[in-house]
């Protein structure tokens, strides 16, 4: 681990809510925004809605930046308060508060979250705008940018989960936007329930700290943790933190452990790795924007943001850990060769979503925290990018996603092209800010040599797909001169958006810069080091070494791409038919979408069936019907007694009163006996 | 008690206008006879009051009856209304022509 921690210990100051409302702010103008689109959006003209929404963000980002600048004003080791905004379920000792945490780490991760949403967002007016939900659209991006940056802030667990399952289900509701679509509504259904999967593993794990801390509190979990305070937990007495933590469990591994990994199963629904990666590429079935925001840059690194957040909780777990970095390293490899043979242009980018953030998990399995964030930011940037420059080809192209129908656009759109390329090339990790984020998590992960060559691996692998996107969409012939003559550059809002996200590719790099570039230009560590510790600074020949080690591998990839897609365009065919079986596994997606299949959706779809046709129909519905039925027979019969006759009302009266002073005759003698 | 007539004598006189009372709204056909019936019933339950005051040596039963008597006003003129309604009807006080609200 190259980037060990000093023992540290993280101050947490209370802060109240007059002192700090500010930061309520930063929530309130997206949820403002949802609430006035999502009500009122229909009777407004569109120009309006899109000017809300877009002001909204962009209220967000200016109230985070806000909120860094005050930040930066405290002394470093004052710069965490957590401020209690109401208190919110209070149950006998368990006390949770509905809670925000500023800190270093939070507030660049909003101020990464509101930026780039806001790019989006005016993107969005423009692709959007033939869209005849454009109000729903807007209010659903608005309450997700809502639910991310409460995500971000929480201040514990618990306020986490409802951010957490917020962005999910703005996720579901935007990846089957167009529902009248098969396909859209069924990908969205297939997101939700398989990162429910995860989500399950949280909570589960959530609860566990919950009955070993009494609190979620971030927090005070770490300074229980840092200081090994004595503990309350469910199975009684008094134990040090630690050894609580260390407890073993009948499946051999501590509790501690367990928990963490099951913080990180729901990371890995989250976050789409593997063995959960597979709603991603089918998340793809949203509108564009939708994807380069929530698919790409925000919403799937919420499990990296979890993960690096909870880090001392994590580190008292070394298996959890070493799970992480082999999860994260096997994805980003794994995903990495589907995308070499995807042909749908947005898959492409969603396979390399996927293995980017194994890459992130890499780092934060390897306790280079800042590393994986480095990357998170940078990927958020480039990665929204790529998946905007997809938006403005499929405008082009009327919706045509296969990359095999296109090429040489380059000279139609230029501007999306060169943009594409300096995103491109960031993702293949040639030019910064792509070179230095992922380089400083290859260089973290050079002790452990398997890790390192999966990674490096990816390098290739990413270099390769990513020429091989570029060249068959905008360089070459045109396959389908049809849509090639109709193809256009997009209008100014969309590639406006693509030049400023293209010049914040190139300018976060100024967040971290390797050491034989500029001395020790380490904005980023610095400003992160109250939260994450010291980190350790490779000296100039170390880092220099592992930067042209990351080079080489993306300019073997590039090279690769170049001579087979290029050079010799029928190089690749031979290989394929060469070593069939490979291909066929490869492209179909080691066929595990299949296997899923097989092994739950079609077993739970017979069970569902078989509840559906037995127990609903049979038990539950047939209770309601008799109910009724009962209830109606009743009435058939009584009803005879309403005869219409006053004699026989009287009758019922004088039987009635009758029987009364008969029975209080009766009770009376019996009690004076 | 002083020389008179003894309570159980005085409700024994009560009971029985109270049974012919009900046994003629539950016997007769024609409403008015009916009405009358009823009648009987709410001075039957006066005679009960009017000797349990007496008994008891105290007023309260005597104020009630007052307000019985009230009640029974206002009930003869409300059901002298509805049965010269119905009687401009049916042009009958056969109570069982008017069987119509049933099931």
């Amino acid at each position: 681990m190259v980037e060990a921690h000093e023992a540290m210990t993280w101050s947490v100051i209370k802060g109240s809510v007059e002192e700090w409302s500010s930061v309520l702010l930063v929530l309130a103008f997206p949820l403002a925004g949802f609430l006035i689109n999502g009500l009122w959006g229909r009777r407004l003209p569109k120009k309006v809605v899109g000017f809300v929404a877009c002001g909204a963000i962009a209220g967000a980002f200016i109230a985070s930046l806000y909120q860094l600048v005050m930040n930066l004003a405290l002394p470093p080791l004052q710069r965490s308060t957590q401020v209690i905004v109401y208190p919110w379920l209070e149950a006998g000792p368990v006390k949770i508060p509905f809670a925000l945490l500023l800190d270093p780490f939070s507030i660049a991760m909003a101020l990464t979250v509101s930026g780039v949403s806001f790019l989006i967002h005016v993107y969005s007016v423009g692709y959007m705008a033939h869209d005849e939900e454009f109000s729903r659209y807007f209010a659903l991006l608005n309450l997700f940018v809502f639910f991310m940056l409460l995500l971000v802030l929480a201040g514990n667990l618990a306020t986490m989960f409802i951010g957490w399952e917020g962005v999910g289900l703005c996720s579901f509701q935007l990846i089957s936007f167009w529902f009248t679509r098969e396909r859209a509504a069924e990908a969205g259904r297939k997101a939700f329930i398989v990162t429910r999967f995860g989500d399950f593993g949280f909570l589960v794990a959530t609860l566990g700290l919950l009955a070993i801390f009494g609190t979620l509190d971030f927090g005070d979990i770490a300074i229980a943790i840092q200081t090994n305070e004595i503990v309350k937990p469910w199975w009684g007495g008094e134990v040090h933190t630690l050894d609580a933590l260390n407890k073993p469990t009948i499946i051999g591994l501590t509790l501690g452990t367990l928990i963490c990994l099951g913080l990180f199963m729901g990371a890995v629904g989250k976050s789409a790795q593997f063995p959960l990666y597979v709603w991603l590429p089918d998340a793809m079935e949203g509108p564009t924007p939708v994807s380069a925001l929530i698919h790409a840059a925000t919403m799937v690194t919420a499990g990296v943001y979890m993960v690096a957040r909870l880090h001392f909780l994590f580190e008292q777990a070394p298996i959890a850990l070493t799970v992480i970095a082999v999860i994260g390293a096997f994805t980003a490899a794994y995903a990495a060769t589907m995308g070499c043979v995807e042909n749908d242009i947005k898959r492409v980018l969603a396979y390399s979503t996927i293995s980017q953030i194994g890459y992130m998990f890499l780092a934060c399995g390897l306790g280079a925290y800042i590393a994986g964030f480095y990357h998170l930011i940078t990927h958020a940037f480039f990665k929204a990018l790529l998946f905007l420059c997809a938006g403005s080809v499929m405008h082009a192209m009327h919706d045509v996603l296969d990359i095999r129908r296109m090429g040489g656009l380059a000279k139609k759109m230029p501007t999306t092209a060169l943009t594409f390329w300096i995103g491109g090339l960031a993702l293949a990790g040639l030019i910064p800010s792509g070179l230095f984020s992922k380089d400083t998590i290859l260089h973290a992960a050079e002790q452990q040599k398997a890790l390192w060559i999966l990674g490096l691996l990816t390098a290739v692998l990413t270099a390769f797909y990513t020429t091989r996107l570029g060249i068959k969409v905008f360089h070459g012939k045109p396959r389908d001169e049809q849509l090639y003559e109709h193809a256009h550059e997009s209008p100014d809002i969309m590639t406006i958006p693509l030049i400023f996200l293209a010049l914040g590719t190139l300018a976060v790099s100024v967040l971290w810069m390797p050491p034989f570039l500029a001395g020790h230009w380490t904005v980023l560590p610095q400003y992160l080091q109250p939260v994450f510790g010291e980190i350790h600074e490779p000296s100039a020949q170390e880092a220099l070494s592992s930067t042209l080690w990351a080079i080489g591998a993306a300019s073997l990839g590039l090279i690769v791409g170049l001579v087979v897609y290029v050079l010799k365009p029928g190089m690749l065919w031979g290989l394929a038919r060469t070593l069939p079986w490979v291909y066929q596994l490869v492209a179909g997606k080691y066929f595990v979408d299949e296997i899923y299949a097989a092994l739950f959706t079609r077993p739970g779809r017979r069970i569902s069936e078989l509840i559906s046709a037995h127990f609903d129909l049979g038990v539950i519905d047939a209770t309601v019907n008799g109910v009724g039925w009962l209830t109606a027979k009743i009435g058939s019969t009584a009803r005879r007694m309403q005869t219409g006759f006053v004699r026989n009302y009287a009758l019922f009266f004088v039987v009635a009163s009758v029987l009364l002073l008969f029975y209080m005759l009766v009770r009376g003698v019996m009690m004076t006996r | 008690m002083e020389l008179g007539i003894p309570l159980n004598w005085v409700l024994a006189l009560s009971a029985i206008l109270f049974s012919l009372g009900a046994l003629g709204v539950l016997i007769k056909r024609n409403i008015i006879v009916m009405f009358m019936s009823i009648e009987l019933m709410l001075n039957a339950a006066n005679i009960a009051l009017v000797a349990f005051s007496r008994a008891h040596g105290n007023l309260d039963g005597q104020v009630i009856v007052f307000f019985t008597i009230t009640l029974a006003a206002a009930e003869v003129a409300i059901g002298l209304a509805i049965i010269v309604a119905l009687f401009r009807i049916k042009r009958t006080v056969d109570i069982d022509r008017a069987a119509l609200l049933k099931w």
